[in-house]
């Protein structure tokens, strides 16, 4: 298990390494430099010349990433030439917005996908199942995007039952009572948006599991047995069949964090998403930048937590 | 969404995987009962030209002293006979064919008449007017008419959906069976870079790579999506070109003198093609999905190159998405209708695998 | 003159394991096999599942890598040190399995012509006929041309797999227990039908097999193999009515009688073997479980027993 897990780990650095140079590359292909916001134009040439040697622009380019890798260790992570503020900071006040928004929609995923896939699985075949099912199968082949705009027309503007954009609403002291209700008010619909078209994998892959692992003999033993029905489903089934989606945590974090990115944007809820689109309009590369190496790091530790918490639950997987 | 696609890809495959499991199974069992084919053969060559030796040759009991255990026959991934024999067997996945055949070839045949120029140059004196008798479907902020932006934007949304497969799934294929084939060092080496890609934040990065090309067309535009969409094919493909590969009419191959490259291309890879059409039926509903989203977000194709998100980006205004329905449910639907056609399709498709729940 | 030599090959497989992924131990699948087959003759390897005969046999094929030891054909060294035989036209394999050993997708004309095309270029009328010739050979009709595997039986099929390997004139064919997947009643056919090719085309073959009837209808030399080394070889004519080792002794014992009369008197002399087995067996194998050295009791015959003393 622990060998596993330092193996997976030995896997993982080098996945970060490359994901840094490429991140790298990506930025220099981007234009415009350090130098390009800061300047004016009426700075004479020699002088930005010299600047740019003093921060070693013109350095080749593995000076350049060992430079820029160090300073990213030591938290600088550049300047946003738009805001004109650090990266960091700019970043900041989005995160927690992202982090809200991911966990309500984790939290209605396995909310309302759970119980679905379970009642699916043990009533396969059923009327119920058929209609899970089918909304399953429209949930995979709805773009995300076109959901979130469909319920926004219905519940925001059409029922005006709730906000249509923001993440509070204004003037609100932070941290008062009124603030964490229009908060939470404002995370309605957009979780709602990304869990109902975001369960339906785990819905899909429970109701296989349960069918599955409701033909295996030790289950036929329980009955056999004598063990009650109900028993036999929430003990010896759903604890079998939920292991799998247990380890799909981690990819599942990743998605939601990468996947806000319609959401962000159909919702004006200022989180990261939105964010990327608005530093990718304004050509404030550097910001768009940190945040895709942002989300390639997290993507590589989902995906690492993911393979342990797999790990743990199927023997099978550990590699050799 | 980039990752969601990924994660789901990845219960697809892994749903895809083991339900390959059950379709050995029930194909073993199927062609392991030959008897009725043969039975029927012997009476052919009793009337033909054949020597008595092999009309004795039919098996009349698959259960003596080592006679090969039908469940271990050796299986073959469906042909495509059987996947289109399945299709039409399943009146959804029927209908859903026929419907798509009918918006590809209506919205191939129309923008050929259609003047593109025409219908994306702003009219301003017909600014989001509603469904007339003039503009069928109405017009949009810049008084062009939607219902030859949606002809259009079907037209291109359908192109990249399909040339972004071809070249996804094209490269998945050769990656996956080389990697399964040659297995060893050279599959580890490869699995990894598969891996990686796995964990790109893929949509960021082709945001990006269309922000700074200076110009693109429809293939180099193609060309950045299937970059990153090839790998969940190349997986698929390695995980049953490595069960391929095992059977003995590979070794044979090998031993007639046949090259790597003969076995992989000539032996191997005709053997998955079933698996890799379905592949790319899946994987067309996903593109033209990740298509249209790249373009409502604005990163598609300009406005005077509509695909369907495109007009379903007009709804991001709040007083388009509530007052003037007619600018973007159309789309709104057809991006619906098309992805659930090709994903009735495929899924029957996909049926036709599995001998459990084939139809036909 | 031995068309085949094999000399003290073995085949050996890492077991990876531990944190570094180094090698921990191999498998012994072939450990020390010598062979050699005189030419025009048939050399039976006999053997229980996982004693190393097919891996033998696939060695020579190259389709497996060799770890050590030395191949011989017709005087020539096919082997460098740790790397595959290079495929040749002149040995060719059947295999055991007639489901898996055809393409699915190709029709017989496309089976039979793969060899033909790999080595030589004919025109597509030539092929035609050179197939047809060779379906002729193998008892198949014409009309087998542009059938596909799907559509015989899996004597037909055996026969598919024949005509493929003799399509090139081959001087060896190995036959990897090329009956062993076929009903009882359709295994004697195709044996008798082998024999006649063999006849006709003056081959040599390695005939690899766990069924000892088969093996003694078949094969002037007989090799038993057990764990990856040779226990016992010899002679058909030695080997069943002067078996040495014990493991020979029962194989042999296990064939099934059926002459009625005899009944009594198999039974009672399996019941003796079994209980020698039972009780000797550990003193014929050195203390990893292998096969001692084989030792020559005759000319032909060499057996794998303990050094005595």
């Amino acid at each position: 298990m622990l060998k596993f897990t330092i193996r997976r780990l030995l896997i993982t650095f080098p996945q970060l390494v490359i994901l840094s140079i490429l991140v790298f590359f990506l930025g220099s292909l981007m234009p415009g430099d350090a130098l390009s916001g800061l300047l004016d134009p009426n700075i004479p040439a020699e002088a930005i010349q010299a600047k740019r040697e003093e921060l070693g622009l013109d350095n080749p380019w593995y000076i350049q990433y060992r430079d820029w890798i160090f300073a990213m260790f030591q938290g600088d992570f550049g300047t946003s030439i738009f805001h004109q503020r650090p990266v960091m900071d700019v970043i900041g006040d989005r995160l927690m917005n992202t982090v809200w928004l991911s966990l309500f929609s984790t939290i209605l995923i396995y909310l309302i996908g759970l119980p679905l896939g379970l009642v699916s699985g043990r009533y396969n075949d059923s009327l119920l199942d058929n209609t899970i099912t089918g909304y399953t199968y429209l949930g995979f082949a709805t773009p995300q995007f076109i959901f979130g705009l469909v319920i926004l027309w219905l519940f925001g503007y059409n029922l005006g039952w709730f906000p249509t954009g923001g993440s509070v609403g204004p003037g609100l002291e932070p941290g008062s009572i009124d603030y964490i209700l229009s908060k939470i008010n404002h995370l309605v619909l957009p979780s709602f948006a990304i869990a109902l078209i975001g369960l339906v994998g785990t819905v899909q892959y429970l109701r296989s599991g349960i069918i599955e692992t409701k033909q295996k003999d030790f289950i036929i033993l329980a009955r056999a047995k004598g063990v009650k029905e109900s028993s036999v489903y929430n003990r010896h089934i759903f604890r079998n069949s939920i292991l799998p989606i247990a380890a799909f945590f981690g990819y599942e974090i990743v998605a939601l964090l990468g996947g806000s990115i319609f959401i962000e944007m159909i919702y004006s809820y200022p989180g990261m998403g939105r964010l990327f689109l608005d530093s990718i309009s304004t050509r404030d590369f550097s910001v768009a930048n940190v945040l895709i190496l942002f989300y390639g790091i997290l993507a590589i530790l989902g995906a690492l937590l993911s393979d342990i918490i797999l790990s743990i639950v199927d023997p099978r997987i550990r590699i050799k | 969404m980039d990752n969601k696609d990924n994660y789901n890809k990845n219960i697809d495959h892994e749903n895809e995987e083991s339900r390959l499991h059950n379709e050995q199974r029930e194909e073993r069992q199927i062609q392991g009962d030959p008897f009725e084919a043969h039975d029927k053969e012997a009476h052919e060559y009793e009337k033909g030209d054949m020597d008595m030796t092999v009309k004795a040759d039919i098996p009349h009991g698959a259960s003596g002293h080592g006679a090969l255990d039908s469940k271990n026959l050796p299986k073959s991934p469906p042909g495509w006979k059987v996947i289109m024999k399945e299709v039409i067997a399943d009146k959804l996945a029927l209908f859903s064919l026929i419907l798509f055949v009918i918006i590809t070839a209506y919205v191939f045949g129309l923008t050929m008449f259609l003047n593109r120029q025409e219908i994306v140059t702003v009219d301003l004196f017909a600014i989001n007017e509603p469904p007339n008798d003039m503009f069928r479907l109405g017009t949009d902020y810049g008084g062009r008419d939607i219902f030859g932006q949606l002809i259009i934007g079907t037209r291109n949304s359908l192109a990249i959906g399909m040339l972004v497969t071809l070249m996804s799934v094209g490269f998945g294929v050769v990656y996956g069976v080389v990697s399964g084939y040659f297995a060893g060092q050279i599959d580890n080496a490869m699995m990894r870079v598969v891996d990686f890609f796995m964990v790109l934040p893929f949509l960021m990065i082709i945001i990006v790579f269309v922000t700074i090309s200076p110009s693109y067309d429809i293939f180099s535009f193609s060309f950045i999506m299937a970059a990153f969409l090839w790998t969940g094919t190349a997986r698929l493909v390695r995980s049953l070109a490595m069960q391929e590969k095992e059977l003995d009419y590979i070794n044979a191959s090998k031993t007639l003198g046949s090259s790597h490259m003969k076995v992989v291309f000539t032996q191997l890879i005709p053997n998955l093609v079933g698996i890799i059409i379905v592949n790319g039926t899946l994987s067309l509903a996903a593109n033209i999905g990740i298509e249209s989203g790249l373009s409502f977000i604005g990163f598609g194709f300009p406005e005077d190159y509509p695909s369907l998100g495109t007009l379903m980006a007009y709804a991001t205004n709040s007083q388009t998405l509530q007052h003037r329905p007619w600018i973007w449910v159309p789309a709104a639907i057809m991006i619906l209708v098309l992805m659930l056609c090709v994903r009735n399709i495929g899924e029957a498709m996909r049926r036709a695998g599995d001998a459990r729940q084939r139809k036909a | 003159m031995n068309l085949l030599e094999i000399k003290d090959l073995k085949v050996h497989y890492p077991i990876k394991g531990g944190f570094f992924n180094t090698v921990k131990d191999y498998v012994k699948a072939v450990d020390g096999v010598s062979i050699s087959i005189p030419e025009g003759t048939t050399y039976g390897l006999v053997g229980e599942s996982g004693s190393g005969k097919t891996t033998t046999g696939k060695a020579v094929m190259g389709l497996n890598h060799v770890t050590a030891g030395e191949i011989y054909f017709d005087g020539q060294k096919l082997n460098e040190k740790g790397r595959k035989v290079n495929v040749r036209d002149d040995i060719q394999m059947i295999f055991q399995d007639p489901y898996s050993s055809l393409n699915p997708r190709k029709r017989v004309f496309d089976i039979v012509a793969e060899p033909i095309r790999n080595y030589h270029k004919k025109s597509k009328n030539e092929l035609i006929n050179e197939v047809l010739g060779l379906l002729n050979r193998v008892g198949l009709p014409p009309g087998s041309l542009y059938k596909y595997p799907h559509e015989f039986s899996g004597g037909q099929r055996q026969r598919i797999g024949v005509a493929r390997a003799i399509a090139l004139n081959p001087k060896l064919i190995i036959a990897d227990e090329p009956v062993s997947a076929l009903d009882v009643s359709v295994q004697a056919q195709v044996l008798n039908f082998m024999q006649d090719i063999q006849k006709d085309m003056d081959l040599t073959m390695m005939f690899i097999a766990h069924d000892l009837g088969v093996v003694r209808h078949m094969c002037r030399h007989i090799g038993i193999m057990y764990h990856g080394r040779l226990v016992e070889e010899g002679t058909t004519e030695e080997i069943f009515s002067n078996p040495q080792h014990i493991y020979t002794k029962r194989l042999i014992a296990a064939i099934p009688d059926t002459d009625v009369d005899e009944v009594e008197r198999n039974l009672a002399l399996r019941q003796k073997v079994k209980e020698e087995y039972d009780q000797n067996f550990d003193e014929n194998l050195d203390e990893e479980g292998r096969a001692f050295p084989l030792q020559s009791i005759s000319k032909t015959h060499r057996v794998a027993l303990p050094v005595k003393g």
